[in-house]
């Protein structure tokens, strides 16, 4: 399966309103390929566009900040095609369908469940899932602090601070986070 | 025919200098650049993006990856608010018998965009080293023939720092330094406490501090984005500062997207009279004219260019009747020290992105010629470090997720300190460039080989640089002190020096005290090529320095004939 079978097409059609929420596969546009047109298309299933997006969500967790529609999933899935070599693609789809196959064996509730997965895929001695699980990881915190959003919000916006003052308490701050730009 | 006073080959930190002192002297001047014309503060097209204004947040793409696969190897190069001013190493190859990291930035302005801006003076102990061990030749200058001339260059670019009145690292003229933080400071009272002859201080760097009338330029506002480009001109640049001081005399000419393929050397007059150019988008190939010729093309492009400069007068090379043209390749070998954390000082923090860290000036053989026993290796070395509250990056070694993981990082990290190590490198015949005549870029022009390597010198000082981080950083108090030796290839600091070295023999140098080709009068190498030694200090500054001397030669022979 290609990643992008897996996860891409599909937020972007679900994202932009083609696909209602109710059915079951999204006509995606889903990887480059030598055909003419450069591109393949299929019908992929929204239930595996749906795992996608609640793993990035047990990773940094966005449901609970105020109008923060961060999209986290689809930069993820948008900096795996556009930063990650072929290699650390494939990987990444292996581990994907993995965490998705053990996912729905297993028992239990959906965020249990999820937390569960994600744990024990990071500290896997298998690499080829700690490793993938973990740059998707990354990309998430990437996606998140580097937000408007968290830039603004959440952190100390500063982007132009004029001056360096080599001492300030943290306690003293109105927002006792870091600094931001 | 189209014909200057002077031709100064490379916009750079030394064009930049070489252009405006010779507009200034009254010459007519061309620089030829030859990467694309940038308009300084207009064409620093990232200088005000946020994060998520960036390409993927920021993240490196693939496309990147691949055009500037071997710039990549700096681990920012290709960042996408930087990748703009790095070369295409597809478009502009270079071959390695040795590994060697040649970072370049074809653009107007060249690496003075992006440099690292310390500016430290070079010392007698290291103007003297060549001749006190042995290795390499003995510089004809020394410290008093220079000190006016950093003197000069300091005053025009603005140098932030502290005096500390250290014999091997000479105080020059400063602009107000730039705060050391809590734990800097902390570090700095235990040096002076527990380490004899050791200091710390804040880094000297060429960014306006205080209040002072700057003219067109500011004071640097602390955003800690220096290397987009500075519309400001909060720190120094050819953009910012020398070719506007060139253009305002009138007698400047640009000519971006323009490579200078040779000098011609006229046999009858026995001196240059001009420089082949080929034009980067048409490939069409043209000549200019000049008394005076300054070579400010970085050192290896510089003695690229002699190289491929072959007369019958000159069969090697313009100027190489010694043959060390090529020879003597050095850099500064880094990327080993050790790093530290501590939970003290939890509270303090610092506000503003200062663009600079601390620096600890060198502390060992200050007396060359009264070597210590206790060391297997001669020259020295210093530290540039930080001390800094991580931020959200430090969870990406974790392997947490969630909310409470998420509202962590949001939160100032443990203080992180670390001291890197920059070693001199002594001067060997053996490291070198040549160029494969077989093999060439798109325009023609044959490409250079490095063949270098880090020795056991510098491999023996490494070891030392380890240890007396480690030895520090433990004196502190902090916690989880680890040594570390990345490794390190010559090219990667960028400062490369030497190939066309200084010397008062014509027959073991290619230049003279004034940095004048010893047969070909007219011609000037004043960038990093002509370094007979390296010291551990940045380099730039001497450059500068040498460049501002080296013009006012260049005029005073322009105005008696060479």
């Amino acid at each position: 399966m290609q990643r992008r079978e897996f996860i891409t097409g599909a937020l972007a059609a679900l994202g932009a309103g083609l696909a209602p929420a109710q059915v079951e596969h999204v006509w995606a546009r889903v990887c480059q390929t030598s055909h003419r047109e450069g591109y393949c298309y299929q019908f992929v299933p929204v239930k595996t566009v749906t795992f996608f997006t609640h793993l990035v969500e047990h990773l940094i967790p966005t449901r609970d900040l105020t109008n923060a529609d961060l999209a986290l999933a689809r930069f993820v899935d948008g900096a795996i095609e556009q930063t990650r070599s072929q290699r650390e693609k494939v990987q990444i789809t292996r581990c994907l369908e993995h965490l998705y196959q053990r996912y729905n064996r297993m028992a239990g509730a959906p965020d249990t469940t999820m937390t569960q997965l994600i744990g024990d895929g990071l500290m896997a001695d298998d690499e080829e899932i700690a490793g993938p699980l973990n740059t998707i990881r990354q990309l998430a915190m990437v996606g998140f602090y580097t937000s408007e959003y968290v830039a603004r919000q959440l952190l100390n916006f500063d982007p132009v601070p004029g001056h360096y003052d080599p001492e300030i308490k943290i306690s003293e701050l109105d927002k006792r986070t870091t600094w931001s730009r | 025919m189209q014909t200057f006073d002077a031709i100064v080959i490379g916009s750079g930190i030394t064009g930049g200098w070489a252009a405006k002192e010779l507009t200034e002297a009254g010459l007519s001047v061309v620089v030829l650049e030859r990467g694309r014309y940038v308009e300084h503060g207009a064409d620093y097209h990232t200088a005000y993006k946020h994060d998520w204004q960036l390409p993927n947040h920021g993240l490196v793409s693939n496309d990147v990856k691949k055009r500037l696969y071997k710039q990549a190897r700096t681990g920012y190069a290709t960042n996408p608010d930087i990748a703009h001013w790095f070369v295409d190493d597809r478009q502009h190859p270079y071959q390695e018998q040795q590994r060697f990291d040649w970072i370049r930035g074809y653009h107007l302005g060249g690496r003075s965009l992006t440099w690292g801006r310390q500016c430290l003076r070079l010392s007698d102990i290291d103007f003297s080293a060549n001749r006190v061990d042995g290795n390499g030749n003995d510089w004809p200058v020394r410290y008093k023939d220079i000190a006016p001339w950093y003197d000069k260059v300091e005053a025009f670019i603005g140098v932030s720092g502290e005096m500390m009145g250290l014999e091997q690292l000479p105080d020059g003229i400063y602009l107000p330094p730039m705060p050391l933080n809590r734990v800097e400071r902390h570090m700095r009272e235990v040096l002076n406490r527990q380490f004899n002859g050791r200091a710390l201080t804040i880094g000297r760097v060429a960014h306006l501090i205080g209040s002072g009338d700057f003219g067109a330029r500011q004071p640097c506002l602390y955003r800690g984005r220096c290397m987009r480009g500075c519309p400001t001109g909060g720190y120094f640049s050819s953009l910012s500062s020398t070719l506007p001081a060139a253009r305002a005399t009138g007698r400047l000419t640009i000519r971006s997207n323009t490579i200078a393929s040779e000098i011609i050397y006229d046999e009858q007059k026995q001196r240059a009279i001009g420089v082949r150019t080929i034009d980067t988008n048409n490939h069409k190939k043209s000549a200019v004219y000049a008394s005076v010729i300054f070579c400010c093309a970085s050192a290896i492009a510089s003695t690229a260019l002699l190289l491929q400069s072959k007369s019958r007068r000159f069969p090697n090379g313009l100027g190489n009747d010694s043959g060390v043209l090529g020879h003597y390749l050095m850099d500064h070998h880094f990327k080993v020290g050790a790093t530290a954390t501590t939970t003290k000082f939890g509270d303090s923090y610092y506000q503003g992105f200062r663009p600079v860290g601390f620096h600890i000036p060198r502390f060992v053989n200050l007396k060359p010629r009264e070597p210590d026993s206790s060391l297997d290796f001669i020259r020295g070395y210093g530290y540039q470090g930080y001390a800094t509250r991580g931020d959200w990056r430090r969870g990406f070694k974790e392997l947490s997720f969630g909310k409470a993981f998420r509202d962590d990082m949001l939160k100032p990290g443990p203080w992180q300190v670390a001291l890197i190590g920059f070693g001199e490198t002594l001067p060997g015949k053996g490291n070198r460039i040549y160029l494969d005549e077989t093999r060439k870029d798109e325009w023609g022009l044959p490409t250079v080989v490095f063949d270098a390597r880090f020795r056991e010198n510098e491999q023996r000082m490494r070891s030392h640089m380890q240890s007396q981080a480690v030895e520090m950083l433990s004196a502190c108090g902090f916690d989880n002190v680890q040594a570390y030796d990345e490794g390190s290839y010559p090219g990667q600091a960028i400062h490369e020096m030497g190939t066309a070295r200084m010397g008062y023999d014509p027959k073991t140098s290619i230049v003279n005290q004034y940095n004048q080709v010893h047969t070909v009068k007219n011609v000037y190498i004043t960038d990093g090529a002509f370094m007979c030694s390296g010291g551990y200090q940045n380099p730039s500054l001497t450059y500068m320095a040498f460049t501002a001397r080296a013009a006012a030669h260049a005029v005073g022979q322009f105005k008696t004939g060479f």
